[in-house]
């Protein structure tokens, strides 16, 4: 355990000292943060409530798209009014579409998950007076408190702080009587059933931790990144790859999604830049990981661990 | 009227063969094929580069046959090769290797077909028009509806009236029972996927004259597959008739009437229906 808690010190003080490398660098590991969070929201369906979404891109939109619509509709420019807007849409839009997707589970929850989260896309595409359609949303001039926030590493540091605040919350969420249900739900329905546990209430329950989590994501990646558009962030290749993240970091493990946006991320900056075939080494990369590492980087490790002692 | 009644009938024929191939594959192999999209694409690139050998009117026609047929082996040699490793895993890892398989298509259509979209309407030029109720329409696309329809009719004959059709019947049903009694599962796996992806290719063969194909499109025609087949009930071909029918003529009306949001429409269809009836119109499958 004690080495553990050095690792994540020196990981802590790595991504503290990130903006000092580059600009580029920093982008990156922003990124890679925000999709950090993203995927460990996902995986508080898919690895805790054992529900596979493949639609959290709806909730990264939602909150990618609250920022975008209060700066173009209402010039709200205010960080400290535009997070708050984009965490209480999520959760609405989470209630919202958990009440129709979980009464359904297994493929039925993903295909569902599939679909709402197209209905949104849809809206976004054709709603061109509204959300600016295919183009986008252009988001700039922001401020903190009325500070303001316009470069890397300065928005760098509000995803760092948000990323270390979500970690904690989300492990405290997941040890705490309710996280700890979700998994005994999701181990044996019958048995929980039984034991008195309303299983409907809590799977919507869980749903609404992940889409608050990836609402508050998709928002800050509204503001980081200065443009949004429907296929970036509501399209399903964005929820696949949460998905493809997760599983290449491991939904048996806690830390495993982060890992997994991590690696991805990085990779996708260095094979994009280097050939133009980034699409073929991803479907790869994951058919290998199904094939090969069904239980992804940090499942692998935390397995070997547990065989050597 | 008319007109929106034979593109919606177009639309629904090629709802059809697409999400029966969904659902047929659902039933037996208990998989949601994420590829099919790009099954169906890839059919309209096959047609696309067997209609560039020869300009004659029988190949453009039987293109979608030829385009069906080699969909349906890639299929086929993609169950064998890679996704029957996954088997009794879990439905996570099956769908994401048929997920995964979207991006390898795209980088092979990407390859071998370009980036920009393709298309060549030559057929319905060379078959002419046709006048019904006094609108003018091309002969093509009332041959177009006319073939989804036998190829329904032969779908319900195979599977429903031949010893195939009820090996088939009866693995989606039991599949320890009917592995007993001495047929080889495996193959009727192969065959349904083979199946499965012949009708998402035959169905992208027919529409190279109607829409072409681009890059994307796989993406979109997977999505309104699954509205298709959830709507319908998974793993009903009575369902993704029914459910195809629907959609595509709501969608056609929607285009004429509400264009900003005619595929709104068609998911809060889907998401009335599933209020109403989780299970969809004709599923009573276990959840």
């Amino acid at each position: 355990m004690r080495d553990f808690r050095i690792l994540y010190a020196v990981i802590a003080i790595l991504l503290f000292i990130v903006p000092f490398v580059g600009e580029y660098p920093t982008y990156l590991t922003g990124l890679a943060l925000l999709f950090g969070i993203s995927a460990l929201a996902l995986n508080v369906l898919l690895g805790y409530t054992g529900l596979l979404s493949f639609g959290n891109a709806l909730f990264f939109g939602t909150g990618a798209y609250t920022v975008g619509l209060l700066i173009k509709h209402y010039d709200i420019t205010a960080i400290e009014i535009l997070f708050p807007a984009s965490i209480a849409t999520s959760f609405v839009v989470a209630v919202m579409v958990g009440f129709i997707c979980v009464r359904h589970t297994r493929i039925y929850f993903t295909m569902l998950t599939i679909a709402l989260a197209s209905l949104f896309y849809a809206l976004a595409h054709k709603l061109r007076p509204i959300t600016g359609g295919d183009d986008g949303i252009r988001i700039y001039d922001t401020y903190l408190f009325g500070k303001e926030i316009a470069s890397v590493t300065e928005f760098y540091y509000l995803i760092l702080v948000f990323f270390f605040a979500s970690m904690l919350t989300l492990r405290i969420i997941l040890k705490s009587p309710f996280g700890l249900t979700l998994q005994a739900i999701r181990d044996s329905e019958m048995r929980a059933r039984f034991a008195g546990i309303s299983i409907t209430k809590y799977r919507l329950g869980s749903f609404i931790v992940s889409g608050v989590f990836t609402g508050m994501a998709g928002a800050l990646y509204a503001l980081f990144l200065g443009q949004i558009s429907p296929d970036d962030v509501l399209g399903l290749t964005r929820s696949g790859e949460l998905v493809a993240m997760t599983i290449l970091g491991g939904f048996t493990s806690f830390t495993g999604p982060v890992v997994g946006a991590f690696v991805f991320t990085y990779l996708k900056a260095f094979v994009s830049s280097a050939l133009i075939y980034w699409y073929m080494v991803a479907g790869i990369i994951i058919i290998g990981i199904v094939l090969f590492v069904p239980l992804g980087i940090m499942g692998e490790i935390e397995r070997r661990l547990l065989w050597r002692r | 009227m008319i007109p929106q009644i034979i593109n919606g009938l177009i639309f629904a024929s090629i709802l059809f063969l697409v999400a029966t191939g969904l659902t047929i594959i659902f039933g037996i192999l208990r998989v949601v094929n994420f590829s099919h999209g790009s099954f169906y694409l890839l059919g309209i690139y096959i047609a696309y580069s067997i209609t560039r050998f020869s300009q004659d009117t029988i190949l453009y026609l039987a293109s979608p046959f030829i385009a069906g047929a080699l969909a349906g082996c890639v299929g086929m040699a993609f169950e064998r090769g890679l996704l029957s490793r996954v088997y009794g895993r879990g439905e996570l890892f099956e769908l994401l290797m048929t997920y995964g398989m979207i991006f390898v298509f795209i980088d092979v259509f990407r390859i071998g077909w370009g980036t920009m979209p393709i298309s060549d309407p030559t057929i319905t030029f060379r078959l002419g028009t046709v006048s019904i109720a006094g609108y003018t329409m091309p002969l093509y696309n009332i041959y177009l509806i006319a073939i989804a329809a036998i190829l329904a009719v032969v779908l319900w004959y195979l599977l429903f009236r031949t010893k195939v059709g009820m090996i088939i019947r009866a693995t989606s049903f039991d599949k320890e029972v009917t592995s007993s009694f001495g047929v080889n599962v495996n193959r009727v796996y192969a065959l349904t996927f083979f199946l499965g992806c012949f009708l998402a290719g035959f169905g992208g063969g027919l529409m190279l004259p109607v829409t072409g194909a681009w890059i994307g499109l796989d993406i979109d025609m997977l999505i309104i597959g699954l509205v298709v087949v959830v709507v319908g009930g998974l793993g009903s071909i009575k369902g993704a008739l029914v459910a195809s029918l629907l959609i595509g003529l709501v969608r056609s009306f929607g285009i004429s009437m509400f264009p900003a949001i005619e595929l709104a429409i068609v998911y809060v269809i889907m998401i009335a229906v599933l209020i109403v009836k989780p299970s969809g119109l004709f599923g009573g499958v276990e959840h």
